[in-house]
């Protein structure tokens, strides 16, 4: 630790040293010159000397420092034309970046796909993906809803554990481990119907981005990864309404400026029918009523007051209706679940080299259990709230260094099972009730070009947090009353990324990053459901604590066309949280004592090839890991596999621009199968024969693989009108692969026999789909 | 309960498209044969004699005829029972040696496999063993150099004040009623309770009718008692659901159990089942040296017949 103290000092050093330096800057905001989006990433660069380049922050913000002088500076990205700037630089200078979007000059584009390519060998972040929205609406996916978080289970280091369940594992972490950011508010739950769809509408997003390892010092609250996902801001030129009917859901986007050029907004809404569909068959039948279907809003308007002030309000509102209705008896269930988000935003310009982005942030995640019988019912709430603030300053020192420093406020509200029943004269509560917390944290990191082959990007994270009463101390017994402070945690994270050019076309990178976590998600169940409920750490309950280790060697082939990386990584993790084997997932006063710890570690080493330009386009990631858990009593204290821990795990991407108007893509998953604890023993007891099962998931499904295809049909383009036709089939090859097994006995009376026996259970065989999607503006 | 809610959710959604079952060799596991313990004390006024059964787990891929079932119950254990004052050994009687009224109480736990003439188990033929409320018992087995060990209470006994019935809810139906019961249950102290049905002297009902003081603690309370049947069993009539029917003769009994007790049949009956998204659940059991539940119970009994409209 005190090495890294020491390197910190140095690089502050270098800093104040690198101010003393006299350079002017070239400032301001990158944009698309259509929709007035800001551009996240983009490269603006000194093209007579590439060393002079930086890149525009999450908010679409650059600033380039360069000697007085005469300039050619080029702006590239992803999917846009180039635009060269002659800048004569006498004094700082504002420019603010429009660029057309890439459709009619194929050679500039594939030049900005290239330096985004670049980004892979002279960047210092390890581990970090970004994901072109526009690519993912191309590739084939479950019943044609386009689905981010999937997409990125089809990158190496990153698992799942079910078919078609969106929760997802980055390189040994649990799923409540990755830290998901809608415009910088956390969504506590990413799943719609169980998991099966992800929770954001690909309509509505701008960016997003996966970081697996080498967590810069402004993320933290998770221990394993980032996926940081921005909304659109609105087309701030022209009004635009894209709509998409799909096999079970329709959607629609509406956006256009409030006023032209300074102000915007987006709509955008999707919603399911399959069931509303059936109702009408269901009438007069026992079970009238029963429905279920989700929904999801996003919504966000913004208004540029100046060049220097600019403000932005989205939000969220999601949720999942399940009712469940039998009429004779007058029984009825209900279970609403969802998560809601708002962001209130302003970046402000200090100066062209500071730039601020402040944040207010409130989101929810609530999930109930209703269930009523005349005037009897009872329900059972479970649910998250944070009221954040949040504060992030980019100062842009030179070209060769840049720092970034902030802090964050969280104020957590906790409801893990509140139970309450009311029936004739009574009306009861359980003993559960919220907890609240603080956490706080204070970051710092600079991201230093030491020389043209050494480039780090080091950064220091501290937090604290607080518990807060009510709470019966399980040490002493003490009852703290509300507000009384309970335990306080401090942890500090040391951050280093290092990269070392090794050639024209290569580097090596390095990362350690020391990671906190406070809230944990705790599940009995094999993947990740809703019902899963978010615990606070307390006196009892640790936060979790890891670190990773990473190292990588990335190489572009054939200027920068073909993208390879070789990444290890070895990560260990302290304070895990588990249920004990004997929960039941009933409700409890105190859920803490259904609670095991332990610790985890998983090491792994993952391949990737990406040819990202050129008519043929698409990847291949392969992961060869191990994932263990420990815990004092489960698996008599032995380290065990996780079921996620998949020690092959393989994903191509393909795809091909067979013309203007046909594009084809196929993607191919192979992974070992997912582990499970099998069945030893059977005995006799309570007049049944049951099930003893053998040790924590020490066997194996059958090896998963499968095969999706889609093919995407542009319709002629008309002056204000698209259209497309995307046909996919899912799992094309029809493979049986199992989400579970079941066991059963079958008795056979008449020879006086009977066998336990077990079977394979598919839930998704070949699934053809179907969808139209079109666009309106009033260009 | 909530992953079980989500149990009926997915019924209705995905496999509402499809799901397909195949035939499934799961690769060797050893089995661990381990000793399993059935054992039952009762504190209640139906004088239900203490009983041990003692048997051995066998691997999973067996294929379970007769003689195989009778060759897992063991039958040359050394069983002793410790009840604070008396160390008493329990005798290895089989069905065909033992009265009929004895068979009668036994059947009311037990069910019909007491009827099994092969039915063994080691019992407490003279009532030596002091039985009452508060008070602790060991369990003490010894079988070819094997010690099995376990401790269990039976606490105090529950205040049911009185049982009633009432229509069911919903629509009308002439032929069913709901049962209602007025408990109270003692302040400040975590209470466990399970419940029993015998219906007509024939079958005894105890599907998932285990509750605690969660909600109700320290309260005198009235509360809908459903039958407890398995709904998916042939004993389950779809026409009156959990109520009961008019007429028919019950034995109602409620019972205290301490919390160990309690935690195995909570985890037990939830216990044989792996499912999409539940994880396995491995029956707590309250035996050293085996698996199973050596358990004490504090019980009401009222025995009514159901009244006819």
């Amino acid at each position: 630790m005190k090495d890294i103290f020491l390197v910190l000092l140095i690089l502050s050093t270098s800093a104040i040293n690198s101010l003393a330096q006299r350079n002017l800057t070239v400032s301001g905001y990158v944009v698309d010159s259509e929709s007035g989006e800001t551009l996240v990433g983009a490269n603006v660069y000194d093209v007579n000397n590439l060393q002079n380049g930086t890149t525009s922050n999450s908010y679409g913000f650059y600033s380039l420092s360069l000697p007085e002088g005469n300039y050619n500076i080029r702006c590239s990205y992803l999917g846009f034309q180039n635009q060269d700037l002659e800048v004569n630089l006498k004094s700082d200078t504002t420019i603010n970046i429009r660029l057309l979007p890439g459709v009619m000059l194929k050679d500039v584009v594939i030049d900005a796909k290239k330096q985004q390519a670049r980004k892979n060998v002279v960047g210092t972040q390890v581990g970090t993906v970004k994901l072109d929205i526009k690519q993912l609406k191309m590739m084939p996916v479950l019943m044609g809803e386009v689905d981010v978080l999937k997409s990125i289970q089809l990158l190496p280091g990153v698992t799942s554990v079910s078919e078609g369940n969106s929760g997802f594992y980055v390189r040994g972490g649990g799923a409540d481990q990755n830290l998901i950011l809608l415009d910088e508010a956390i969504v506590y739950n990413t799943g719609h119907m169980l998991g099966f769809f992800s929770v954001f509408n690909a309509d509505a997003l701008k960016s997003t981005t996966l970081i697996k390892g080498g967590m810069p010092a402004n993320y933290g609250q998770r221990l394993s990864s980032v996926v940081d996902i921005k909304m659109k801001d609105g087309n701030d030129k022209n009004y635009k309404v894209d709509a998409g009917i799909g096999l079970i859901s329709s959607k629609l986007t509406v956006q256009g400026p409030i006023i032209k050029n300074k102000s915007s907004f987006i709509v955008s809404g999707r919603r399911t029918y399959i069931l509303d569909l059936v109702q009408p068959l269901l009438e007069g039948k026992k079970f009238e009523g029963t429905n279920y279907y989700f929904y999801d809003f996003n919504s966000k308007i913004n208004y540029k007051f100046s060049d220097k002030d600019r403000v932005y309000l989205s939000g969220y509102f999601g949720r999942d209706i399940f009712k469940l209705n039998f009429k004779a008896r007058a029984f009825e269930i209900l279970m609403p679940y969802g998560n809601s988000t708002a962001t209130l935003r302003w970046n402000h310009l200090f100066s062209n080299k500071l730039f601020m982005n402040t944040s207010v942030i409130y989101n929810d995640y609530n999930f109930k259990l209703g269930a009523s019988q005349e005037k009897f019912s009872f329900e059972n709430y479970s649910g998250v709230r944070d009221y954040n603030f949040k504060i992030d300053l980019d100062y842009f020192l030179n070209n060769k260094n840049k720092l970034k420093f902030g802090s964050n406020y969280t104020y957590h509200k906790l409801s893990p099972n509140i139970l309450s029943a009311q029936g004739e004269g009574f009306n009861l509560e359980n003993e559960g009730s919220p907890t609240f917390s603080h956490e706080t944290s204070l970051y710092l990191l600079d991201e230093l070009k030491i020389s043209d082959i050494l480039k780090t990007n080091i950064g220091l994270r501290f937090s604290g947090y607080s518990q807060m009463g009510n709470y019966k101390s399980k040490i002493n017994s003490k009852e703290f009353a509300p507000n009384e402070l309970v335990k306080t945690y401090f942890n500090l994270d040391p951050r280093l990324n290092f990269r070392a050019i090794t050639g024209k076309n290569s580097s090596i990178k390095a990362s350690i990053s020391f990671t906190t976590q406070y809230l944990h998600l705790v599940s009995n169940s094999s993947g990740s459901i809703p019902s899963d409920i978010w615990v606070s750490s307390t006196e009892y309950v640790k936060p979790e604590r890891g670190i990773q280790y990473s190292l990588g060697f990335f190489k572009n082939f054939f200027d920068d066309s073909y993208e390879t990386s070789i990444e290890a990584y070895y990560k260990e993790m302290k304070n895990q949280i588990e249920f004990r084997e004997d929960y039941v997932g009933g409700i409890d006063d105190d859920i803490e004592n259904k609670f095991v710890f332990g610790k985890g570690r998983a090491f792994g080493l993952e391949l990737f090839l990406k040819k990202s330009s050129g008519k043929f386009t698409g990847w291949i990631g392969y992961t060869i890991s191990k994932t263990e858990r420990k815990f004092d009593l489960i698996n008599d204290n032995e380290w065990f596999g996780t079921t996620y821990d998949k020690p092959h795990d393989l994903s191509l991407v393909l795809n091909y621009q067979i013309s203007t108007r046909w594009n084809a893509s196929a993607v191919f998953v192979y992974g070992s199968g997912r582990r499970y604890t099998p069945v030893s023993d059977i005995y006799i007891l309570d007049g049944r024969f049951n099930l003893e099962y053998g040790s924590r998931n020490s066997a194996s499904l059958p090896a998963y693989h499968r095969l999706d295809l889609s093919l995407v049909y542009k319709s002629k383009k008309r002056k204000n009108w698209n259209s497309s036709w995307t046909f996919g089939v899912y799992n094309a090859y029809n493979r049986k692969n199992p989400t579970f097994i079941n066991y059963d006995t079958e008795i056979d009376k008449d020879a006086g026999k009977s066998k336990v026996s077990a079977s394979k259970i598919t839930i998704f065989p070949i699934i053809p789909s179907i969808s139209y999607n079109f666009s309106w503006n009033n260009k | 309960m909530k992953n079980y809610i989500f149990i009926i959710f997915i019924l209705f959604l995905g496999f509402s498209f499809y799901s397909c079952e195949e035939e499934f060799a799961p690769s060797d596991v050893k089995a661990k044969q381990e000793y399993v313990v059935e054992g039952h004390l009762e504190a209640s006024r139906l004088g239900i004699p203490t009983f041990v059964i003692l048997s051995k787990s066998t691997s999973y891929f067996s294929t379970l005829d007769s003689a195989l079932v009778e060759n897992l119950y063991i039958d040359d254990a050394d069983v002793f029972v410790f009840d604070g004052q008396n160390n008493v050994e329990l005798s290895y009687v089989c069905a065909k040696d033992l009265s009929f009224p004895l068979l009668l109480k036994l059947y009311g736990v037990l069910g019909n496999k007491i009827f099994n003439s092969k039915f063994c188990a080691y019992l407490d033929l003279d009532n030596k063993l002091n039985i009452a409320e508060e008070r602790e018992y060991k369990l003490h087995i010894e079988h070819e150099g094997n010690i099995i060990e376990s401790t269990t209470t039976i606490p105090k006994n529950v205040m049911l004040d009185s049982l009633y019935f009432k229509e069911p809810p919903g629509d009308p139906i002439d032929s069913a009623a709901m049962m209602w019961v007025r408990f109270s249950d003692p302040k400040d102290e975590s209470d466990f309770y399970r419940y029993f049905v015998i219906e007509n002297f024939k079958k005894v009902y105890s599907y998932n009718s285990l509750f605690d003081d969660m909600i109700v603690d320290g309260k005198t309370i009235d509360l809908p008692f459903r039958k407890p049947v398995d709904p998916r069993s042939s004993d389950f009539n779809r026409d009156i659901g959990f109520t009961y029917l008019r007429g028919d003769t019950l034995q109602f009994k409620l019972c205290a159990l301490d919390k160990a007790h309690y935690g195995f049949w909570e985890s037990f009956q939830f216990s044989n089942n792996q499912g999409p998204f539940t994880s396995y659940i491995r029956a707590k059991d309250n035996i050293e040296g085996g698996i199973g539940i050596w358990g004490g119970y504090a019980c009401k009994v009222v025995d009514v017949i159901v009244p006819m409209k």
